[in-house]
């Protein structure tokens, strides 16, 4: 089977892929058949073992994928707020109930292909947002430093 | 002239205390700012600066407004302790918006406030976009809020801030929230802090310990753990990933989540009752009882429906997908581990009837959680077989009934009718958002799954909540989270003061002109 599935992988390009959310929106039709998609590993991967746990989003969903450990170790960038994660094509059977998960939606990984490599997303700090923040804590500071002159004038008042 | 000086007065009053609620919540923006500056994400750490700037400006200049309230040790009211509440939720949810408004990942402002009042009223939806990839700072803000939200703003005020407040009781039960745990109120919202800190120690090192295990890295797991106790004791559903609790695909992580949602569902006199050793308080209460019976009804009739279906093959199956889902919308939590989807490709319409009721009851009243509460659902059906007694006994026979939570009241007319009058302001609400969500073209089913969803602060999605939704039915849904968490009566407190007030103003401005 998985000999049939990288055959079938071999032969993958662009028109084959299929996106999430077209196959969260028919899982039956796609249940235990095997498919290929591609996106942006997210995250972290969470290792059980000889297999590992990765999440993939593909900017219109977002789904599991089960692969051995060795598989998941070759991305080298996963997204978040200070990466771009690697773009990765996965191709795998797609299960809508696995029985080996308690009913996860996944995909059982039978290869995957780096497409291009992830990065460190450098931050741009823009001059009105610093200049924004330093006169509105200014304000904000000042008028903290009244508010406790007005209690304490009150509290001497009040003795 | 003595009516304006009464209506400058009553603004003095509640400019005064909403603005250090304001301000309360202004300095909370200190944790997501450090977080920030910690984790090196500089963009978010002037978020944040600003943010906090201006709330903190906004809740002085409100205190400076009605400082004369402070001046003449004027005492609240009742209408000012509901207006109070009601307002500063409004006032928050814009302040609390600036984060994710200047974070870009929302579309316009009034996406930003729908995510902050299902925060704020432990609802979970999301406009959001981009989960995956926002700043850990905004995410600490994100949980916070649904954490602080689950609690309630004004009990945080009354724990820290307001020490010397007259009237306190009034703000307090302004947030719905009416349970005495001892006879200071004060002393009350400190213990009802003091148990959510108790149990975000434990909770956030359980999920940490799980998180670990599962394969998350030390610091991850943290945050993840944090995060998700946050929602779960405030039964409010949001997570840090687009796929909720479907991204950590773990059995012992979900158990924990869902005994963390139910303890969070409990009433905090619940809570309190068996921290002081009256642990049969947890069966004799009517709220257990109501809860657990609705529940375990609600959880069987779902598994025997979707056995039959044949969707799901083995005992664990069921239990993590049917089982899950329908505690987590019972609690009111809303967290979920299967696709919006597959409620309508697979759940069928007894399904998704199981999960409205579901929603539509809830958890516990004085809890974090929504819905019309498991003491109402409880008293009505009590005083339904009180009246059926009534009937079928001698005339002559005079019976007292009597429920318990935390100590044995007598079951008047008046009770059930309170009660039942809250039901019928929920279903009146779960109706409306029906009504909309099909007049905008929604299939029936799917606007009845989502307006229960947002009725009850619960969070599950059938797939409507989503950044392409029409605006009105935002905008309805934002007022529906609103009156469902106030539980109706201090949002019509403060919409009568503002009718009324315009009132006087027409009528003073009619005498002067004739």
């Amino acid at each position: 089977m998985v000999l049939i599935t990288f055959c079938i992988v071999g032969t993958v390009n662009a028109e084959n892929i299929t996106d999430i959310n077209k196959l969260v929106n028919n899982m039956n039709a796609f249940d235990g058949k095997v498919v290929t998609i591609e996106g942006e590993p997210i995250g972290e991967a969470m290792n059980r073992g000889t297999y590992s746990w990765i999440n993939v989003n593909d900017g219109t969903n977002a789904l599991g994928i089960w692969l051995p450990s060795s598989q998941a170790e070759r991305i080298t960038t996963f997204g978040d707020y200070k990466h771009k994660g690697d773009t990765v094509r996965i191709s795998g059977i797609f299960l809508k109930n696995s029985p080996e998960h308690g009913g996860d939606v996944e995909i059982d990984c039978s290869s995957l292909e780096i497409i291009k490599k992830g990065h460190t997303v450098d931050e741009e700090l823009t001059n009105v947002k610093i200049i924004t923040a330093t006169l509105l804590f200014s304000i904000a500071f000042m008028l903290t430093y009244a508010y406790f002159h007005v209690v304490q004038k009150t509290k001497n008042a009040s003795e | 002239m003595k009516n304006i000086n009464m209506r400058f007065s009553t603004i003095s009053i509640i400019s005064y205390y909403t603005g250090y609620i304001v301000l309360g919540t202004a300095l909370l923006m200190l944790i997501p700012l450090l977080t920030s500056l910690l984790l090196h994400e500089w963009n978010p750490l002037l978020d944040f600066l600003i943010s906090m700037s201006v709330s903190v400006i906004t809740g002085l200049i409100m205190i400076f407004l009605g400082y004369e309230t402070h001046e003449n040790k004027v005492r609240l009211e009742w209408k000012h302790g509901f207006v109070v509440a009601a307002l500063s939720w409004i006032i928050l949810m814009f302040l609390c918006s600036l984060p994710y408004v200047l974070s870009g990942h929302v579309q316009s402002l009034l996406d930003a406030c729908f995510d902050v009042m299902s925060g704020f009223t432990t609802t979970g939806l999301v406009l959001t976009q981009d989960l995956d990839h926002l700043s850990v700072g905004l995410n600490m803000w994100r949980h916070m809020l649904t954490f602080i939200g689950g609690q309630g703003m004004v009990v945080l005020a009354l724990s820290f801030m307001l020490k010397n407040l007259g009237g306190a009781y009034k703000l307090y039960v302004g947030e719905a929230k009416d349970i005495e745990l001892v006879p200071n109120v004060i002393g009350t919202a400190r213990i009802i802090w003091k148990i959510s800190i108790i149990y975000m120690i434990v909770g956030t090192l359980a999920l940490w310990l799980c998180g670990i295990y599962i394969g998350l890295s030390p610091l991850s797991a943290f945050f993840h753990g944090l995060f998700i106790f946050e929602s779960a004791w405030s039964t409010g559903g949001f997570a840090p990933n687009t796929q909720n609790i479907m991204y950590y695909h773990s059995f012992p992580y979900e158990i924990i989540t869902i005994l963390f949602m139910v303890l969070g569902s409990l009433n905090f006199g619940l809570h309190y009752a068996v921290w002081q050793g009256n642990k049969k308080e947890i069966i004799k209460n009517i709220e257990t009882q109501s809860f657990f019976i609705t529940s375990f009804l609600a959880c069987a009739f779902a598994v025997v429906k979707l056995s039959q279906l044949g969707v799901y093959n083995d005992g664990i199956s069921i239990f993590r997908r049917v089982v899950y889902n329908v505690l987590s919308a019972h609690t009111t939590t809303g967290f979920s581990n299967i696709y919006a989807q597959q409620f309508i490709s697979d759940w069928g319409d007894f399904g998704i009837l199981i999960i409205i009721i579901a929603m539509l009851i809830g958890g516990s009243a004085c809890s974090t959680a929504g819905g019309f509460k498991g003491l109402r659902v409880g008293i009505v059906f009590k005083g339904l077989i009180a009246d059926i007694k009534k009937l079928l006994s001698s005339e002559r026979s005079i019976r007292i009934y009597k429920y318990h939570h935390i100590k044995d009241y007598i079951l008047t007319d008046g009770v059930v009718k309170a009660s039942a009058l809250i039901i019928i302001c929920y279903v009146i609400l779960f109706a409306i958002n029906t009504a909309l969500g099909t007049f905008l073209g929604y299939p029936f089913a799917a606007a009845a799954f989502e307006a229960a969803s947002v009725t009850g602060n619960v969070c599950l999605s059938i797939g409507i909540t989503d950044p392409s939704m029409p605006t009105i039915l935002k905008v309805q849904y934002i007022i529906a989270m609103y009156l469902g968490r106030l539980e109706f009566i201090a949002a019509f407190a403060l919409f009568g003061h503002i009718i009324g007030g315009i009132k006087k103003l027409c009528i003073i401005s009619v005498k002067h002109s004739s």
